[in-house]
């Protein structure tokens, strides 16, 4: 009884629109499934170990670089929480910034990183962020 | 009366049954003993030639049986090796026109064999072989003009196959023949660049992939669309690229090359396209809130700046790594320099051939027996390189077999014998199981489906690898045909053209084989194989020092 009300609860989780932006940001370290156009979180850091010298010399210092791998994480982030949101004011504000974001990164790395920056010192954003921290920490 | 007619026919019918099954079983011994390497006698060959789903399979067995076997000092002998090859070699004509390039790998035993790419060409390269012995150069050189097309990568592109030896013999008959210095000189090239492919693509798509590798944007679609393409551009541009041409030349040779097809694989790739590229797109086009279509045209439309982007990332990292950057111009520098002995070995009053071991055999796998798995010759191997080695050889002019390998010494003065042994350096430039596994030197795992099959390199560009290598080759043709009916110039349009089929063998090395597996409908795969098939074939140049 116990379990099945469980399901059903992180199913109306996951089907309406009574998800919070925290949940939203969350989404994406907590999925163990292949989603096409975005690469896992674990998937994205064994392939980042493996390339580092070339993306030192691609990205040059430890300062851009991070920025670049957080607005990478943060862009999946809004990327699986983007095809999750549903209705309610907290999914039509994480829809709207994955919207944005996912056209400037198809787009162009500056365009990629400059909307990252906009994006990311928005409150939604700043949630994601700490989100990733926590997460990254886990990790 | 009646009881004798009943008695008549059931006496005929068993005696058609007798019949028949005495010649299954004496067809069967016949495929038997050759699979073992015995040489038939001629009426028993004839024989096992009657059936036309075997018969060129039969005729190559025979052929390189007596090769290995036969008495080559007698002419009924040569006169039956040279019947039996270019009976071979005439049945694989009808691999020519696109539509039945699936027949390529055989989709399964029920079609008539063509032999595999591997044994299509050095069937073609021993027919010449033999023609050059006996100084028929004139017959020689169409033959091996075919051969380099009778190679996976058959279209009628600049350069057809990445095996040196056909471009080494091309190279002696055109010079023996006299013929024009524009022909010498596409031989030559030929030569130097196939030789510079074996050397140098692997480590140039290794570079290519780890540059892929570090990429933060490897979720956008035209960057994973480049990477394809570009690692696809590396194999044509090593063919296409001048030989002057520098490393970084090929990189961007590649770039360019690689950007020629992209509207090629929508259009002619449907079923892959639907399989691989569109469930990404459909996600993406999802969360960017706009339409499918819109999605693929923004992603499309911005391939040709992430290719130029890449190839600049690729020569950022090599040249921010001297090392490997020498090592690479090395490489490119040694492919030169043994190009530029081998046209010396080759245009010599007397030349060297020694072919050995026995080639790669096929086995079925899979739980419906619908994969045919390539198991490569023990001593054979099928990286990209050119193997040598150090060999000792006393022989006359001519042909001389001894313990399972061959030795031609093609002579100018017939009456040429080289009494004491002389050292020489073996260079190999034919290998039966890199050939048997691979596409323009890209590696497949096994065929299924008259496909080839590809080990994904890179888990992030292994999806748009999925097109089949073979489908952008039979592709490939058309783009040449489309490119000329546009009033572009034959040169310009086999450029494009080759570029496409370049992009196959790369496609094909970045591809995984698991959708193909789950798409087969269970037929089982067609094992033929010719057993008897020399492994390699070395060209034999004065002892070279080290490299």
């Amino acid at each position: 009884m116990k379990i099945c009300f469980s399901l059903l609860c992180i199913a109306l989780l996951f089907s309406n629109g009574c998800m919070s932006i925290k949940d939203y940001s969350t989404l994406y370290f907590r999925n163990h499934k292949k989603i096409d156009g975005v690469e896992s979180a674990a998937d994205l850091t064994r392939r980042l170990a493996a390339s580092k010298s070339e993306r030192e010399i691609l990205y040059g210092d430890n300062s851009r670089f991070s920025l670049l791998a957080t607005c990478t994480v943060f862009r999946n982030q809004l990327f699986v929480a983007g095809m999750a949101a549903g209705g309610g004011e907290d999914g039509r504000k994480v829809s709207e910034m994955a919207k944005l974001m996912e056209v400037a990164y198809q787009t162009s790395m500056d365009d990629f990183l400059a909307t990252c920056e906009r994006e990311i010192n928005t409150d939604v954003g700043s949630i994601f962020i700490q989100a990733q921290k926590v997460f990254a920490g886990a990790n | 009366m009646k009881e004798y007619h009943i008695y008549r026919f059931v006496f005929s019918l068993v005696f058609l049954c007798a019949s028949i099954g005495a010649q299954a079983r004496s067809a069967g011994d016949s495929l038997e003993k050759l699979m073992n390497g015995q040489p038939l006698s001629e009426a028993d060959t004839d024989q096992a030639m009657q059936n036309p789903k075997n018969a060129s399979q039969v005729a190559m067995m025979e052929a390189f049986n007596l090769l290995r076997r036969g008495d080559l000092a007698d002419s009924g002998t040569r006169s039956l090796v040279l019947k039996y090859l270019s009976y071979a070699e005439g049945t694989f004509g009808d691999l020519r026109q696109p539509d039945n390039f699936s027949m390529a790998f055989s989709a399964d035993a029920d079609t008539p064999y063509r032999g595999r790419p591997h044994e299509r060409v050095l069937t073609a390269v021993m027919l010449a072989v033999m023609d050059m012995e006996r100084g028929r150069y004139d017959m020689a050189l169409p033959t091996l003009k075919n051969a380099e097309f009778l190679d996976a990568r058959w279209q009628s592109m600049p350069y057809g196959t990445d095996a040196p030896l056909v471009y080494a013999l091309s190279l002696r008959a055109l010079t023996k023949l006299g013929s024009s210095q524009q022909d010498v000189d596409r031989a030559r090239h030929g030569l130097y660049r196939s030789i510079r492919m074996l050397t140098l693509q692997e480590h140039l798509i290794e570079a290519a992939n780890n540059v892929a590798a570090a990429n933060m944007r490897n979720d956008a679609v035209a960057v994973k669309i480049a990477h394809v393409l570009l690692a696809t551009g590396i194999s044509s541009a090593l063919i296409n690229a001048a030989d002057d041409a520098s490393i970084f030349n090929v990189i961007t040779a590649a770039a360019q090359e690689a950007g020629t097809y992209v509207s090629v694989l929508e259009q002619k790739f449907a079923g892959e396209y639907e399989q691989y590229i569109k469930p990404s797109m459909a996600n993406v086009a999802r969360v960017a809130q706009i339409d499918a279509q819109s999605m693929a045209n923004i992603s499309f439309g911005r391939v040709g700046l992430e290719l130029d982007l890449y190839a600049k990332e690729i020569i950022k990292v090599l040249k921010a790594r001297p090392a490997r950057e020498t090592r690479l111009a090395l490489m490119n520098r040694d492919a030169k320099k043994m190009a530029r002995e081998i046209e010396k070995a080759v245009v010599a009053p007397s030349l060297l051939l020694r072919f050995e071991g026995v080639g790669p055999k096929v086995v079925r796998s899979g739980e419906y027996d619908e994969i045919a798995q390539i198991v490569k010759s023990a001593t054979g191997s099928v990286a990209s390189e050119i193997r040598e080695k150090s060999i000792a050889v006393a022989v006359k002019c001519g042909l001389s077999n001894m313990g399972d390998s061959l030795t031609v010494l093609l002579c100018d003065d017939r009456d040429l014998q080289k009494g004491e042994a002389e050292k020489f350096t073996a260079l190999e430039l034919w290998s039966s199981s890199r050939k048997a596994t691979s596409v323009m030197g890209r590696r497949f795992e096994k065929i299924l489906k008259g496909r080839a099959q590809f080990r994904a390199t890179t888990e992030s560009i292994a999806a748009i690898g999925a097109v089949t290598a073979l489908a952008l080759l039979s592709a490939s043709s058309d783009v040449y045909s489309q490119c000329r009916a546009r009033g572009g110039s034959a040169s310009q349009c086999q450029q494009q053209g080759a570029a496409l089929a370049g992009a196959a063998a790369i496609a094909a090395g970045i591809s995984g084989a698991v959708w193909l597996i789950g798409r087969a409908s269970n037929p089982e795969a067609d094992p033929r194989f010719v057993p008897s098939m020399f492994e390699s074939g070395y060209l034999l140049v004065p002892n070279r020092t080290s490299r």
